[in-house]
């Protein structure tokens, strides 16, 4: 007999969705992706099983993940009357209730997981009505600002409410928002916080001792996200202020849009700074050795959990310099092992950057911390026996509360 | 009563930083009570969100403006007029709040090599929030915060 599945909805294309499925051990039992969007799945998913009812479940190979592929249709094609997340004008791109639904009743799954709250979790929030008996536990997993920056929306605020009143569990990525979910009229299990990527293979990661010291290196790492929560603006603007002691520094922006890559030309021109946006770089070991040569990280924004750029920078030695608004201040000691300050104060960003630029001690003494303190609370296999105990647990509640 | 009130660019692009403007208005906000802010170019749905973080934030009043709003509608008896532009103050309301007698402070990021001294006296506040709030609060004769 198949095993019943349990069914992630999650952005196909994302980093952070292929590493936590791929994470899990196998005793989870089967897993099904229902994509909030029709996007090509991220080639780190690995092998993908096309899935549209219980038959092909069961041929399912062992290693594969199952990924919902039924033609939508009848009420399928009607968009959920809910908010878009910011930069959407409509949620006609987006996974609607009515699929969730039709995937619920055609797999039976054991769990409902959705992962991140705008899209997918919004969407189970309109399948709940759909659903009768057959309705799943629904644990719901919080990503970085789904509700510290949301949650102070008037338009986003009643559903989110709605959505931590149906879900069965939460899983945050911080301490932070315990609190923020409890405010909503969340009343369920809050599991242990994790990051949203689960966790990263450390020890395959170079170690410190074999990448030059922090102090040694010449590159610093700007993240380029400016717009509904990133300030890459504001970060340049403070590398324009701390321009007389980044010279001999190469400066690179990371996923750049057009007006951060501008300002960048601009602040090259003016400043003579060697400065210049990255390309996107598909190969994840890539982007990694790129981190291993930063001297620092710098991130400016007004909400954020625990950026994976802020823990690759952790574990590689590349000092952070970020904004008050994310879970930094969880995983390192602020102006010891990090600078942390307001997204809004760009005086004092770029003074942080000065100095990260030039304390030489500073820097090295907080490479072999943080890599402790990441090596601890990010290892995969560590956080996989976390995620699957929370699966395990919130599937076990499900079944006592049926059966009472 | 009607409140006293200033008005802000909030177009956020490549000749305007609305978004610096926000920030400023976060750091000024213990000068700025009983002043009605009014942000013009309010749509763009980034600074929707950051106008709407900025008022439950701060608590100060804000009247979010959308871009096909004329601009002398905006500025009608305003008491300040504050934008931060990138290369030059073109494409700013400047003429109306000229006629409409609206004292403006325009800072520009890269002003070209033969700027005047008063645009180069803003050059600090282009960048630095902090120093645009001072600015904003000493015009509006309000206590002034530490730059």
């Amino acid at each position: 007999m198949t095993r019943r599945p349990i069914l992630v909805v999650a952005m196909p294309d994302s980093i952070h969705t292929a590493r936590w499925l791929r994470m899990l051990p196998p005793d989870v039992g089967p897993l099904v992706l229902l994509p909030t969007a029709r996007r090509d799945p991220i080639p780190d998913l690995g092998r993908l099983w096309p899935i549209r009812d219980e038959s092909d479940l069961a041929a399912m190979p062992a290693d594969a993940i199952g990924l919902w592929s039924a033609e939508p249709t009848g009420e399928e094609a009607t968009p959920d009357a809910l908010p878009p997340p910011i930069g959407f004008t409509n949620r006609r791109t987006i996974l609607r209730g009515a699929t969730i639904a039709r995937a619920i009743r055609a797999l039976r799954p054991t769990l409902l997981h959705t992962m991140e709250i705008q899209q997918a979790g919004y969407a189970a929030l309109a399948a709940m009505p759909r659903l009768g008996e057959e309705r799943p536990p629904w644990l719901v997993s919080n990503w970085g600002s789904d509700i510290f920056l949301y949650g102070r929306l008037a338009a986003h605020r009643p559903i989110l409410r709605a959505v931590m009143t149906e879900a069965d569990a939460v899983l945050n990525e911080c301490d932070r928002d315990a609190a923020l979910v409890r405010e909503l009229g969340f009343r369920g299990r809050l599991l242990p916080p994790q990051p949203a990527s689960g966790g990263a293979d450390i020890a395959a990661l170079p170690r410190l001792d074999a990448l030059l010291p922090p102090s040694a290196r010449r590159l610093i790492l700007v993240k380029g996200y400016h717009g509904w929560a990133g300030r890459a603006l504001h970060a340049l603007s403070a590398i324009h202020l701390a321009a007389p002691a980044l010279r001999g520094f190469a400066i690179r922006l990371l996923l750049a849009p057009s007006a951060v890559r501008e300002m960048a030309q601009r602040l090259a021109e003016h400043d003579g700074l060697d400065i210049a946006a990255e390309p996107w770089m598909a190969d994840h070991d890539a982007v990694l050795r790129r981190m291993g040569d930063a001297r620092m990280m710098v991130a400016c924004g007004i909400s954020d959990g625990i950026g994976t750029t802020l823990l690759e920078a952790m574990v590689l030695g590349a000092f952070p310099v970020v904004s008050n608004t994310g879970a930094a201040a969880e995983w390192l000691a602020p102006g010891r092992d990090g600078l942390i300050l307001p997204p809004h104060d760009v005086a004092a960003l770029a003074a942080a950057i000065s100095r990260a630029a030039t304390d030489d001690a500073l820097v090295d003494a907080a490479a072999s911390r943080n890599r402790a303190t990441v090596d601890r609370r990010w290892d995969l296999r560590r956080n996989a026996v976390s995620a699957a105990a929370g699966y395990a647990e919130v599937i076990g509640a499900g079944r006592r509360a049926a059966a009472a | 009563m009607r409140l006293p009130r200033i008005v802000v660019d909030g177009e956020d692009s490549s000749r305007s930083r609305g978004l610096l403007v926000v920030s400023a208005l976060h750091l000024a906000a213990e000068g700025l009570h009983g002043i009605a802010i009014a942000v013009m170019n309010a749509d763009d749905p980034p600074m929707a969100a950051a106008v709407e973080v900025l008022q439950g934030e701060t608590g100060l009043r804000i009247e979010p403006w959308p871009a096909s709003v004329a601009p002398r509608n905006v500025l009608r008896e305003a008491r300040l007029f504050v934008s931060v532009a990138v290369d030059d103050t073109a494409h700013l309301p400047l003429g109306e709040a000229a006629a409409l007698g609206v004292p403006v402070i325009a800072p520009v990021q890269f002003p070209a090599p033969h700027a005047d001294a008063d645009a180069l006296a803003l050059l600090r506040a282009a960048h630095d929030p902090k120093a645009l709030a001072g600015r904003m609060l000493r015009a509006l004769g309000r206590i002034a915060i530490t730059a």
